[in-house]
């Protein structure tokens, strides 16, 4: 590996990092950690606090490293799209966007992972269970955060693959019952939708919510 | 969420009163004040000439097809909407655009649970003290 004589311009840095068959591509690599890592660090460990990682049962330590290397990742294979010429000050912009991206795309899919995670024999037991967490969940984060959570949920359910009449309906079934915390007796019964809907009952909105369950399991790949 | 103006009932226990009395067909309430049985008369009213109006289906058809501005949500205070939603009986109810936008839109999202939430526990208060007579 060879070595820098002199400290590498901003410009001369992002150029040895992005061109893999540089022969300082690893002394970029070590010299851009040097640089930038405690601002990566301290742009993800922001965005946790946000996400209230201990309500997950995480340590904030782990989750922010698991976080780093997936920043490292990105930074691996999208550096290049960084325009070089927007200077120094901007790619501090660019790099916190980057990390904010990273931490809230990890913190989303950990939130439905801690949903989906729990397996207990009695199904009832379970569903309750883990309703009940993750509406405490959810309760803890600014309205904002939740915003972002509700989005990444319904993108996600929308892709289950059920017909789009019906799984606008189910979905909408899934947020009364798992996360607005109404009584399947008032989804049934008192919803003015489904009062006079004979698909729609209290087995059936058991059935909507593990089957959205399961499509989550499976795409979290738990 | 909206009072009326003498604070004496909210438009969820509204709308249990006047969906209690289509069942019973009885549209007086002698055991409310004069204000908030006039607010009733109002609202029936006000449905009425909705349900009269050749333009009442928009009130399905003017949700909005994507997410809401965020200081202006289609459901915040929609008297009209609740009104056609819970209390108009004629068939034919299409709630496919609505499921749509409630998932777009968190805002609305959240109304639509919390009046739906407390409609309904409204509801049960005037039915269930009949039924255990
Ligand atoms: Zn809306």
């Amino acid at each position: 590996m060879l070595r820098f004589q002199n400290s590498p311009s901003f410009s001369a840095l992002l150029e040895c990092c992005t061109d893999q068959t540089s022969p300082y591509w690893e002394a970029g690599w070590d010299e851009f950690l040097n640089r930038y890592k405690e601002m990566i660090y301290k742009f993800v460990v922001n965005r946790c606090f946000n996400w209230k990682v201990e309500r997950l049962g995480m340590q904030l330590n782990d989750v922010v490293n698991d976080i780093v290397s997936e920043v490292y990742i990105i930074l691996l294979n999208k550096l290049y799209t960084y325009r070089v010429e927007e200077g120094e000050q901007n790619f501090r912009y660019w790099l916190a966007t980057v990390c904010n991206r990273a931490s809230g795309s990890y913190m989303k899919r950990r939130s439905i992972a801690a949903f989906i995670a729990e397996e207990i024999e009695d199904v009832e037991k379970d569903l309750k269970k883990t309703t009940e967490r993750f509406q405490t969940y959810i309760r803890t984060f600014e309205i904002d955060t939740r915003f972002e959570l509700y989005e990444h949920l319904v993108l996600i359910l929308r892709t289950s693959g059920e017909q789009k009449r019906n799984v606008e309906r189910d979905i909408h079934i899934f947020y009364l019952y798992v996360w607005a915390d109404l009584p399947k007796q008032i989804i049934a019964n008192g919803h003015p939708c489904f009062a006079d809907d004979p698909n729609i009952n209290e087995g059936n909105i058991d059935n909507v919510i593990h089957r959205f369950r399961s499509f989550l399991r499976k795409t979290a790949n738990l | 969420m909206s009072k009326t103006d003498s604070l004496e009932i909210s438009l969820e226990q509204a709308l249990a009163l006047l969906k209690d009395a289509q069942h019973s067909r009885d549209f007086t309430w002698p055991q409310l004040s004069p204000g908030a049985a006039e607010y009733l008369n109002t609202l029936q009213e006000r449905l009425k000439s909705l349900q009269s109006d050749e333009g009442n289906g928009n009130i399905f058809g003017n949700i909005p097809s994507l997410g809401c501005n965020l200081d202006k949500p289609y459901l915040l205070k929609n008297v009209d909407f609740f009104l056609i939603l819970f209390l108009d009986n004629r068939t034919g109810k299409d709630c496919s655009r609505l499921f749509e936008h409630l998932n777009d839109c968190f805002q609305c999202a959240q109304i639509f649970s919390s009046t739906l939430r407390d409609y309904s526990r409204a509801y049960q208060n005037l039915v269930k003290p009949r039924e255990s007579e």
